[in-house]
Parts: structure tokens; sequence; C-alpha cells
């Protein structure tokens, strides 16, 4: 039981989305889907995010999606040239298939 | 490479969640100081120069090779990168003030070495004039070119799907 006057915080879960990437490197969340669901669209190579306020946990979960979609993966962080609002992202050590992995961090988040 | 550094990708893709989370911060100090080092040499840069650093995406595109070859009456030696991002493939194409510069400055397990990929790269200007663009590769490598001017060349790919299946069909 908590003490008077401290605060208790849930911990932040991750929710995943459907994704798409907007005009300016911005990624555009769409749909709420499950963990297997994520695993499927990787595997047909579209984006899919993981968003939520717990940068270590948007990260595991966003390489568990990707180690089971598609195995050996390698992790990016935002690259210059991609916009202001671009994200980190899972990608397969060696393409196809396409698409990423996307997580949202503190700085950076889904549209 | 003072920026995007094959140390700071390594600690991005580090399993430690501590090591992963500072590395994150790192890499967004290293992101707003890049963009606010090219917006303090953008006026010394070519409209070619000013478009690779600011618009031409190269991030995961497959890299090809490089070839050097001498042009009589040329100021310089020519370097010719060849990258493929999706389907299109481009050549960079730089006159060199010096030879290209090619190390692997860190082993990881992370730099994977078959069909390396660009990773991240920077550009800059000295005080003589000279650019420089360093590309980090994902085999770990980090080219390194010192040049005198630049451009982009998209070469058509003479075959689409499309006449590959007309060609089959009448074949």
């Amino acid at each position: 039981m908590a003490k008077a006057g401290t605060v208790t915080t849930e911990p932040s879960v991750p929710t995943i989305h459907m994704a798409s990437l907007g005009s300016s490197g911005e990624v555009v969340k769409g749909a709420t889907i499950t963990e297997a669901d994520a695993v499927i669209e990787r595997q047909a190579g579209r984006d899919v995010v993981v968003c939520g306020l717990d940068l270590s946990a948007n990260r595991q979960l966003a390489g568990r999606i990707e180690q089971s979609a598609n195995g050996p993966w390698r992790r990016c962080p935002p690259h210059a040239s991609a916009g202001r609002n671009s994200l980190p992202h899972y990608q397969p050590q060696s393409r196809p298939p396409t698409g990423h992995t996307f997580y949202e961090t503190p700085h950076r988040k889904a549209q | 490479m003072k920026y995007f550094t094959p140390a700071r990708y390594v600690a991005f893709n580090a399993s430690d969640d501590g090591v992963a989370n500072r590395a994150d911060e790192e890499w967004e100090q290293a992101l707003s100081d890049y963009r606010k080092h090219v917006r303090r040499i953008r006026g010394k840069l070519p409209t070619s120069v000013r478009h690779l650093g600011e618009k031409l995406c190269l991030h995961d595109a497959e890299y090809l090779g490089m070839t050097k070859i001498s042009i009589p009456g040329s100021p310089g030696d020519v370097a010719i990168l060849s990258v493929r991002a999706g389907h299109q493939p481009s050549l960079l194409v730089y006159v060199l003030a010096a030879e290209p510069f090619v190390s692997r400055p860190l082993e990881a397990v992370i730099f994977e070495t078959t069909h390396p990929h660009w990773l991240y790269d920077e550009i800059d200007v000295g005080e003589d004039g000279i650019l420089t663009h360093e590309i980090l590769l994902s085999d770990g490598r980090v080219l390194k070119l010192r040049f005198v001017a630049f451009d982009t060349l998209s070469p058509q790919v003479a075959l689409t799907s499309e006449s590959k299946v007309e060609l089959s069909a009448t074949a």
C-alpha cells in the first residue's frame, strides 16, 4: 500500500499499430493490432509501430516482433535526411522483406 | 565521422537497456548538432551537395561498390559510388581532391559483412573549400571522400519487368 503523499505509477504498456510513412518522414499510426498480427504484417513487408511512454519496453517489444517475423535484425536510429519526425526502427539484417518495426521514444512520437 | 560515429551506432544496438537508452539520448544530441553544423556550412555548399545532404535519403540503400577513374582534362580523378535504393540504381560522382579513404574504425557483431548497406553519412567543407563526404556502411566500413565537385546520376533500367515478360513471351 502506497504511503500518503507518494505517487505510484502504473508501468506503461506499449501498444502496437499498423503504420505508414508520411511525406516528411513521420510515422503515421493506424489501427491497434496484436503482437501476433504485427508479426504477420512484418512478414508481409509492411510497417508497424510500437507506441508508449517507456523507451525500454517499446524497444524490447519492437525487437521481439522483428525477431519473430524476420529473424536477425539491426536497430537503426533516426537519420538526418528522414526528417525531424522519423522514428528509430528495427529492420531485417538483409532485405527482403521490406518495411520496418518502428518504436516511439521520449523525443519522438508517431503521428 | 564526427556525429553518427560507429561507436554511437554500436551503443545504440547494445543489448543492455541502460547503454541503449543513453545511446538514444546521445544520438538525439548528435542529430541536433549535425543539423546546426549543416545550417552553418549550407552557404558554402554547391547546390548538388546541399541536395545530397538535405534531400537525398540513401539510408538502407544497397552499396554496390566504388570505382575510381582518371579523366583527361578533369581537375582530379573521379570516384563513382554505386548504390541501389529499392529497385532504383544511383551513381554518386565525385571529382576528387584526394584519394578516397576507407577505414573500419570498430569491429562489432552488429556490423554484418555480407550485402553492405548505407547507414549514415555526414557532409563537411573545409576552410580551403574542399568538401568531405563520410559514409558509414552496415559492414562497419567508413568511406571518406574529399572532393571539389559532385553530381548524381540515376541510370534508367533498360528492361522493365513488363518488357522482360514481353520478351520472354515472344521468345
